[in-house]
């Protein structure tokens, strides 16, 4: 179609109106300027387009919370801080360590001596039962021992088969021979 | 008529005039907690919108909202342009809509996240025109935008938000996505290509009229 000796504006060139008009050719852009048609095209897209805005604020849900700052959010304005949350982090790992390796002596404050007295029993009894092994290995106290010259002399088993002979060996050889 | 992007520019100001928003920023930056406070009553609202359109949970978006303004606090004083604060802003909201979008794959991937998009609109009060109709109405428009917005690609749609809903000038929207305003015109002269085949939504805005 045709307007004063100018075409009117493409659909392309109608889009590009609203994107940005400056962008235009400088023939379409003063076309559009004065054809009364075209205005009206490029209206119509743009209040399409402005409606898409209004419509989505219109049915957006409106806010209920109102901001609040980290320290209104926490409740504990003053602990937000750098230097206080590094006190009370050092605090709680402390109180947290306590808990660990002490905390049975602060709910049972008669434990230590509860636990001494085990360990002391135990003591008792590991040093009866070393006394009882000594015994099993040698029952002649260390001092018999020395008189009897075991201290000095290697108990060996070959010793032993030359003061003791294998009985049993011999009898099969004096049947054998 | 189309948005041009919020009063922040001040285009139409003397040189070396500051406006409110400016003088907030400033007072903000020097530690002032009223002009804290001001500010984020000023843009609480925008960027709650701004995740709804994004996430559409307005209880994700109220918790996003909150993160993003805790951002903003710790970071304030590293803005050095005040005047370019709603960019910095909706960066800022931009980048924090990603990382939880990108948490939600993950959890959906492993299986974490049993639930879809969920709209809890119904929790919260939708403006001030309760009613089944309206209920209707705003369903039937977010299906819609929802079916057109899934026709466009992942920057098309973006710059398309930012544009038309979040109300954001072309300059902005290049700034907040960290691209050229050419290729953001790009994008949203595609976009736009697609929304004018988009009937269904199209039929709905006019109807608007």
């Amino acid at each position: 179609m045709m307007e004063g000796g100018n075409q009117h504006l493409t659909e392309d060139q109608i889009t590009w109106a609203l994107v940005d008009e400056n962008d235009l050719p400088e023939p379409v852009k003063k076309h559009l300027e004065r054809c009364p048609f075209c205005q009206e095209r490029k209206h119509k897209l743009e209040t399409s387009l402005n409606n898409v805005g209004e419509l989505a604020a219109r049915f957006s849900p409106v806010p209920r919370r109102r901001f609040m700052s980290e320290r209104e959010r926490h409740g504990l304005g003053w602990a937000i801080s750098p230097w206080y949350r590094g006190v009370l982090t050092a605090a709680l790992a402390g109180f947290l360590l306590v808990l660990i390796f002490g905390g049975g002596r602060l709910w049972h404050p008669h434990s230590t001596s509860e636990i001494t007295a085990v360990m002391e029993e135990m003591r008792e009894d590991s040093k009866f039962m070393a006394e009882v092994d000594a015994l099993v290995e040698n029952p002649l106290p260390q001092i018999y021992m020395e008189i009897l010259g075991e201290g000095v002399v290697e108990l060996d088993m070959d010793f032993m088969d030359f003061l003791v002979p294998d009985v049993i060996g011999t009898e099969v050889q004096s049947t054998k021979a | 008529m189309i948005p041009t992007g919020k009063k922040c520019n001040n285009v139409t100001q003397p040189a070396g005039a500051h406006s409110d928003l400016e003088i907030l920023i400033a007072r903000a930056q020097a530690g002032d907690r009223q002009a804290f406070d001001n500010l984020v009553d000023r843009f609480w609202p925008d960027i709650f919108r701004m995740v709804y359109y994004r996430v559409r949970s307005a209880m994700d978006a109220e918790d996003l909202a909150q993160d993003i303004f805790v951002v903003v606090f710790r970071r304030i004083k590293s803005l050095k342009d005040p005047s370019r604060f709603r960019p910095w802003l909706f960066t800022i909201a931009l980048n924090r809509v990603r990382d939880f979008q990108r948490k939600k794959r993950f959890r959906e991937v492993f299986g974490f996240f049993t639930g879809g998009d969920e709209d809890t609109v119904g929790y919260y009060a939708v403006s001030d025109e309760p009613g089944p109709l309206h209920n209707i109405m705003r369903q039937d428009f977010w299906e819609r935008v929802g079916s057109f917005l899934s026709k466009l690609s992942r920057l098309e749609k973006e710059v398309f938000i930012l544009r038309f809903m979040d109300q954001l000038s072309i300059g902005e929207i290049a700034e907040v996505m960290g691209k050229g305003q050419s290729t953001i015109k790009t994008h949203l002269y595609r976009a736009l290509t697609k929304f004018r085949k988009e009937s269904r939504l199209v039929g709905l805005l006019e109807g608007m009229e």
